[in-house]
């Protein structure tokens, strides 16, 4: 079974952990790496069909992480209106960048889609929402395109 | 303003592994995306999109000045505009007063690409906690010309 390294949740990627006395001690979690390796579950999109609305120029469309924790890898996008401007926005408040930017800058084609890189850690049931400015009609197809992740080592294979 | 001044006085960087951009876009190819040891080397963050319009009257330059704020790390450079040729760029780290792209000012087609095909850099370039970064966009072109330019960046977490 494949395996990702993703950033260690339990110390955010430091490698260590500060005690109450204030004492620093490796993470127990990463051995101090700030890295894991967790096992795939499979492929898995996420998918965010997006209408504008007639007489509206915005509309805002939000997808919640599924059962297991989401690593996105590529961003794609279908749309007649490239142009168009899109904003992101997760569960925490923080918002991607800095002004709406065009799909076509933001994700790319499904031959050849833009790599997230580092890939983004995105926890299950957290949600993800997105803020699309364009004309009354418009619709545009954005998919978060990844790799689910077992929370806990994988179940051992079953006897066929 | 401050920028051109800094800008004018900016050291050339013609060499260093930091500014060399990938081109390889076959996505199984190491050559395309950077080092992924580098990448896993990056402290915890989160992915930033720096986001700036782009309107040039003929033969007039746009200044724009980045703070990202954080430490944070250049990772690609993404644009799209309304003519193919016709602009130059320069990019200057305030900081250090270094041109990071490159020795001469590039053509934008030369230098950046859509999100399906990004410029990425061989290894993030790295900036320091409020320090500027400054563009300088001229339009060489007979007409007026718009676009939109991206910094994809990795921001260190705890903002």
């Amino acid at each position: 079974m494949q395996k990702h390294e993703v950033v260690c949740r339990n110390c955010s990627g430091q490698g260590s952990k500060v005690a109450s006395n204030g004492q620093i001690y490796p993470c127990s979690n990463c051995q101090g790496s700030g890295t894991v390796k967790r096992a795939e579950v499979g492929p898995q999109d996420y998918v965010f069909e997006i209408v504008v609305p007639a007489g509206q120029t915005s509309t805002s469309v939000t997808v919640t992480i599924l059962s297991y924790d989401f690593l996105l890898k590529w961003l794609v996008a279908s749309t007649t209106t490239p142009t168009d401007q899109l904003q992101v926005k997760d569960n925490n408040g923080y918002v991607w960048s800095n002004a709406p930017l065009q799909v076509q800058n933001f994700a790319g084609t499904g031959p050849l889609p833009f790599p997230q890189q580092p890939n983004l850690l995105l926890p299950k049931n957290s949600t993800i929402t997105i803020t699309y400015n364009g004309a009354a009609g418009h619709t545009c197809e954005l998919v978060f395109r990844g790799i689910a992740l077992w929370d806990t080592p994988a179940p051992a294979p079953t006897a066929a | 303003m401050s920028e051109p001044d800094i800008m004018d006085q900016a050291i050339d960087l013609d060499s260093g592994e930091h500014f060399i951009w990938q081109v390889n876009r076959g996505l199984l190819s190491p050559l395309y995306l950077p080092d992924p040891e580098k990448l896993l080397s990056l402290p915890p963050g989160e992915p930033r999109w720096q986001v700036y319009e782009l309107s040039i009257p003929p033969q007039k330059t746009q200044n724009i000045t980045v703070n990202f704020g954080r430490r944070s790390w250049i990772l690609a450079l993404i644009g799209s505009f309304n003519q193919e040729a016709g602009y130059k760029a320069t990019f200057t780290d305030g900081k250090t007063r270094r041109n990071i792209f490159g020795t001469t000012r590039e053509l934008f087609y030369n230098l950046v690409g859509t999100a399906s095909n990004p410029a990425w850099l061989d290894t993030p370039y790295e900036m320091a906690p409020n320090s500027p970064l400054f563009i300088r966009v001229t339009n060489v072109a007979a007409t007026t010309g718009t676009g939109e330019l991206v910094l994809y960046s990795h921001m260190e977490a705890g903002g």
